[in-house]
């Protein structure tokens, strides 16, 4: 899956920037329509939004998506967008080898120890606003919710995309 | 060519003879790794000596090599294939050749 691009780790993350460069504002604005009592709609725009950045901006970093392939919710459409016509040959790329495996639960654990400590932060922040504020607290749980989708579908894979090294895409010698 | 035969074993701490065994038989690494059924950049890694391979991996290489696991991979640095096969020669000779 990885192309010339991606392939270069100061590509992928250059890409990496533009991805939550795209993510941080979305989910301040998604936070902002919360604090203006309009959560429900737009909670659900960014869980879509999150999901197809991450489809198609981190997929195409190089670092294949944690599901399996025949979970992908639409294989033609990752075909089309990778310019895989061979859905057989698209699968086969899809699929995680023992390493990559490894690599991805590494990464999973890395991005969940972060996010221990971001849910540690956020409820320190809940019981200061409800001692300051108690009415903060109605729109703790959507503003949590929506940080906490936007960082639990990218992280993991920004990690990857970030810490692997330069690969040959050609695969022969380096 | 990317060989841990000499110099460090790289993360996992193995030595191996992957990169040379793939090179004496015109192997890609592609080829390799779509005989074994994983990633290329996994044998890239296996022949730096940066991932240590699991058993199943481990004996898949013995076998497209034909050749058993210590021979391939060893904790201690690998002697070169040429001084294992022609070392008893060379000795007789009293060294010459040896670099």
């Amino acid at each position: 899956m990885a192309g010339p691009f991606v392939a270069k780790r100061r590509n992928r993350r250059w890409m990496v920037g533009i991805y939550w460069g795209m993510m941080v504002p979305l989910t301040a604005f998604v936070v902002g329509r919360v604090f203006a009592r309009q959560p429900s709609e737009w909670f659900m725009l960014i869980a879509a939004a999150v999901m197809v950045l991450n489809l198609f901006t981190l997929s195409r970093l190089g670092t294949k998506p944690f599901f399996p392939a025949p979970m992908l919710i639409d294989r033609e459409m990752v075909a089309f967008w990778n310019g895989k016509e061979d859905l057989a040959r698209l699968d086969a790329d899809l699929r995680l080898d023992e390493r990559e495996t490894q690599l991805r639960d590494r990464a999973h654990f890395r991005a969940y120890g972060i996010l221990v400590w971001f849910a540690l932060g956020w409820f320190g922040l809940l019981c200061v606003s409800r001692m300051l504020e108690p009415a903060w607290s109605a729109w703790t749980g959507p503003v949590f919710l929506s940080v906490l989708i936007a960082v639990l579908l990218g992280l993991p894979q920004t990690l990857l995309a970030w810490n692997e090294p330069d690969v040959n895409p050609t695969g022969e010698e380096e | 060519m990317a060989d841990n035969t000499k110099g460090g074993p790289g993360e996992s701490g193995l030595y191996n003879r992957i990169a040379v065994l793939r090179a004496e038989r015109g192997v890609s690494r592609q080829d390799l790794a779509d005989a074994l059924g994983v990633n290329y950049q996994t044998i890239g890694f296996l022949e730096r000596g940066d991932y240590s391979p699991s058993l199943k991996l481990a004996f898949g290489l013995s076998e497209y090599f034909g050749l058993p696991v210590e021979a391939i991979f060893s904790t201690r640095p690998l002697e070169p294939l040429s001084a294992q096969v022609y070392g008893v020669r060379t000795e007789n000779l009293g060294g010459k050749g040896q670099a």
